[in-house]
């Protein structure tokens, strides 16, 4: 099987503090993978390493899109990363609160649109075709997370578990090879996390992409990942099958153990 | 109500509201005279508020360009005798070029950084207003003419509706800027950067893209404002000037597009009426003072700016109907 | 030769008064993440206060100073505690827009509350100047180096050197760690509102002999305060200083030596150009955002 991305020797400090170490790891077309570890383990730093928003110190990330070109992401700016079909999402949600629901989603088409400034001022024809056309793209990726009878409403007044579902069918606007999820559960109660778990299910199976995803809640890790890597201190300490890393020590050690305390 | 709702058409009421004071016979000449303050304060601060309320940056220096285009217009139309139209690209090219140049540098870095470049490049334009009196005519100024349109040489009633077009038209624009995806990209940065740049959007390319239209909507209230003053001198164009464009921004409603029209409305008014008034009329400074405070109030307690205060009132009009229904049943 | 260190002199004097405005820009920047666009505004006001206090009260001088720096501490801390952080959700660029706001208010208050016109303001120290080997240097000119410098001094110590500093530059570096960690953000915010606003009454009472106290007085100032903490950049403190010193100097013997009416200019299109080559100014550092 074919990788979509190929993560080598990954390090990044910052201020003599190694947030990432060494780390390496791949991703498989249409895998859905998870990166666990505890607090301050680096999780994210790695996602941000990986879309750009940090220079990493060194290492490679490169990314396969669906042609099957390979991308060097090294030092690419990080509005280009979108363009190659690869997307992510926030652990704290970055949702644009002052625009509606929609506009939130058309957001992610935003490398689609033709239309430059001048275009778009005149409202030329064409210009307002193709915002119509995405716009009912839009619509058909909120149904897809049971959001298009509030498309219309604002961001901005939406409880906590509906701006999560907004970012995520932002994803699905990008055509997207690989979708990277920053905590998708994170400060959801256990029926919301239940859909999400079959939503991203259904995603990855319905869009062909893969996923990578960094997650708290273990039920949703195991329940959902193909592969898992356990990293602790920005390093991995494992990689392998849910079953795999329930059973390794070191993981049991710095992670599963202190979760059970807490 | 339907019609009502239509923005252009809401822009075109606008427009023939300002038109009244020429439509109605026996308005005195200073009512036009206030009117053409509002509507070319209206343009610079329609380009302000792509500038500072759909992208969230702070200039200081838009006042500068504003005289910039103006002397280069007066020049242009007066001593070289170019055609208005021709003088009016170049003079409107100026500002859009040095924005460019200036926003090429200072819109990489944190945000506070254009704010600080443009106060000291204003400072420094407006030296050059002072000092090149061969250009500008130092302190006594600049003349320039009502300007000829397609052989027509326009009257001052003529020349304050060709700004009250311009005015709507230009909000017509502004209009189908920011509901299309160049106003997202916009918004969505103003909002949250990390949001935008995941999504595709060149943070530098359109916080440059939305100084370059601020830059050019400065450049053609300058233009308005020597033709129908038909006089420019170096004590208008200062930060003071800059300052009162972003006041009447946040006051009439920052990330709106009549927002700046209000604010220009309020902002020329508020001194006029004031002046009626005994007493009050005499103080020097409340006006200015008063439009601070209005400005806190409204950054602090309704943040959508004046422009909503009618529909505000609806609303909860409304609502309370709504109730005394339900009520009812 | 006597005429450059007259310059330099000259330059240290100014730049003296640009040192204390950017570091009460500086100070505000690092601890409340906002530029205070109204910092030269409060310095004019305060320098207004001042003289309505020598005047009025009949005050003398080496009272009414530190009276006014007092009063300008108390408004520093009531701007920010009804102002700044008067609602949670106010974003940071609304914030600087009420520091806009404030200039309009205070430009508007000065001439309500003492009158329009232009009100001389006199000399801490009046004797005539010292000649140092030709160089004319004036006692009162001396002793704004001296203030400023001691002032500067005591600020570098308490920020280095004591825990009240470490509360300073804990905020500086992460205001939610910092909280997080029992430092009082809230306090170590009002507390460099309190004191750049005094810094700013400082600077404006020492430009006052040489401009008499008018509205616009502080502008210039202001301006240059700017700039350099651009030129020394915003990430650290002593960085705006020692840029002051040197836009002080380098304006004059630009003034001198070149053109008085286009020193400033080519100043700004100087430092322009190096902000190209060093976006974060000499000694900053960059700025990583945390996503």
């Amino acid at each position: 099987m074919s990788q979509v991305l190929s993560v080598k020797n990954l390090s990044i400090s910052f201020g003599g503090l190694r947030a990432v170490d060494d780390l390496s790891f791949s991703i498989d077309r249409h895998e859905i993978y998870g990166l666990i570890g505890p607090n301050g383990a680096g999780k994210t730093t790695v996602f941000n390493c990986i879309t750009q928003f940090y220079k990493p110190d060194t290492g490679e990330i490169r990314f396969t899109d669906q042609k099957g070109r390979e991308h060097l992401l090294n030092g690419m700016p990080p509005h280009k990363i979108i363009g190659l079909g690869l997307v992510r999402t926030f652990q704290n949600t970055e949702i644009i609160r002052e625009l509606p629901i929609i506009d939130n989603v058309l957001l992610g088409a935003h490398t689609e649109f033709k239309a430059g400034v001048l275009a778009n001022m005149f409202a030329m024809p064409w210009a307002r075709k193709q915002e119509r056309e995405l716009r009912k793209k839009a619509m058909e990726a909120l149904k897809y997370c049971g959001l298009d009878q509030i498309a219309n409403e604002y961001a901005g007044a939406q409880p906590y578990g509906v701006l999560k579902l907004i970012e995520l069918a932002r994803t699905l606007m990008c055509e997207p090879s690989l979708i990277i999820l920053d905590e998708p559960a994170g400060g959801l109660n256990d029926a919301e996390t239940e859909r999400l778990t079959e939503l991203i299910r259904g995603i990855a199976r319905d869009h062909h992409c893969a996923i990578l995803l960094v997650e708290h809640d273990m039920k949703l890790v195991m329940g959902l990942c193909h592969r898992i890597c356990a990293i602790s201190f920005g390093k991995k300490l494992a990689e392998g099958t849910a079953a795999e890393i329930q059973e390794n020590a070191l993981v049991q050690d710095a992670y599963l153990g202190k979760e059970d305390e807490a | 109500m339907r019609l009502i709702r239509n923005k252009y058409l809401q822009y075109l009421l606008v427009g023939v509201a300002f038109l009244l004071p020429v439509l109605l016979r026996g308005v005195p000449t200073a009512t036009v005279t206030l009117a053409a303050s509002m509507v070319y304060t209206a343009i610079a601060g329609l380009g302000i508020n792509v500038l500072l309320g759909y992208s969230g940056q702070i200039s200081l220096g838009h006042a500068a360009f504003m005289g910039l285009s103006a002397y280069l217009s007066a020049y242009l139309t007066k001593q070289l005798e170019l055609p208005f139209i021709l003088s009016v690209l170049i003079a409107v090219a100026a500002p859009l070029l040095i924005g460019l140049i200036l926003g090429a540098i200072a819109v990489r870095l944190e945000g506070f950084y254009l704010a600080i470049a443009t106060l000291g490049f204003g400072e420094i334009l407006r030296q050059l207003f002072i000092e090149m009196d061969w250009f500008t005519g130092g302190f006594s100024g600049a003349s320039a003419t009502y300007p000829t349109i397609f052989g027509q040489t326009l009257t001052k009633n003529g020349m304050y509706t060709f700004m009250v077009c311009l005015l709507v038209v230009l909000m017509m624009l502004v209009h189908n800027l920011v509901h299309s995806s160049t106003g997202r990209a916009m918004i969505a940065m103003k909002s949250s950067r990390s949001a935008a740049m995941a999504m595709g959007v060149n943070v530098f390319q359109y916080k440059l893209i939305s100084f370059a239209i601020s830059s050019v909507f400065a450049g053609l209230a300058g233009v308005c404002y020597v033709h129908f003053f038909r006089h420019v001198d170096p004590t208008v164009w200062t930060a003071g000037l800059s300052l009162n464009l972003i006041a009447l921004v946040v006051i009439g409603g920052a990330a709106t597009v009549g927002g700046a029209v209000v604010g220009a409305v309020v902002m020329h008014g508020l001194p006029e009426l004031m002046k009626e008034m005994p007493i009050i009329g005499e103080i020097p400074g409340l006006p200015l003072l008063i439009v601070g405070i209005l400005m806190i109030i409204i950054l602090i307690f309704y943040p959508r700016g004046l422009i909503f205060v009618p529909r505000g009132i609806i609303d909860s009009i409304k609502k309370r109907f709504g109730n005394a229904k339900k009520g009812e049943v | 030769m006597v005429e450059f260190f007259q310059q330099v002199v000259g330059g240290i004097e100014t730049g003296s008064m640009y040192a204390l405005a950017s570091m009460g820009l500086v100070l505000i920047f690092q601890t409340a993440k906002i530029i205070n666009f109204s910092q030269g505004t409060l310095g004019m006001f305060m320098a207004y206060v001042c003289t309505g206090l020598i005047l009025e009260l009949q005050m003398p001088m080496w009272a009414a100073v530190p009276a006014a720096m007092g009063i300008a501490m108390l408004l520093g801390a009531l701007i920010d505690h009804f102002l700044m952080n008067s609602k949670q959700n106010i974003t940071n660029l609304s914030r600087e827009m009420i520091t806009l706001a404030l200039i309009m208010i205070f430009q508007g208050l000065a001439p309500m509350l003492f009158g329009a016109n232009e009100t001389p303001f006199s000399k801490f120290i009046s004797a005539s100047a010292l000649d140092i080997g030709g160089v004319k240097i004036l006692p009162n000119s001396l002793l704004i180096i001296g203030i400023t410098c001691a002032i500067m001094a005591t600020l570098f110590i308490i920020l280095e050197k004591t825990t009240l500093g470490v509360a300073v530059r804990a905020t500086a570096s992460n205001p939610q760690t910092a909280r997080l960690q029992g430092i009082p953000v809230k306090l170590v915010t009002l507390g460099s509102w309190a004191v750049a606003t005094a810094l700013g009454c400082l600077a404006a009472v020492m430009v006052a002999p040489l401009k008499n106290v008018t509205v616009s007085m502080m502008d210039s100032i202001h301006l240059n305060s700017f700039i350099a903490a651009v030129l020394g950049g915003f990430s650290t403190f002593y960085g705006p200083v020692v840029a002051s010193f040197i836009i002080g100097i380098a304006n004059n013997l630009l003034g001198y030596y070149v053109s008085t009416k286009w020193s400033l200019p080519m100043l700004y299109a100087l430092i322009l150009l190096f902000i190209v080559l060093r976006p974060n100014g000499l000694f900053g550092k960059k700025i990583v955002k945390k996503v």
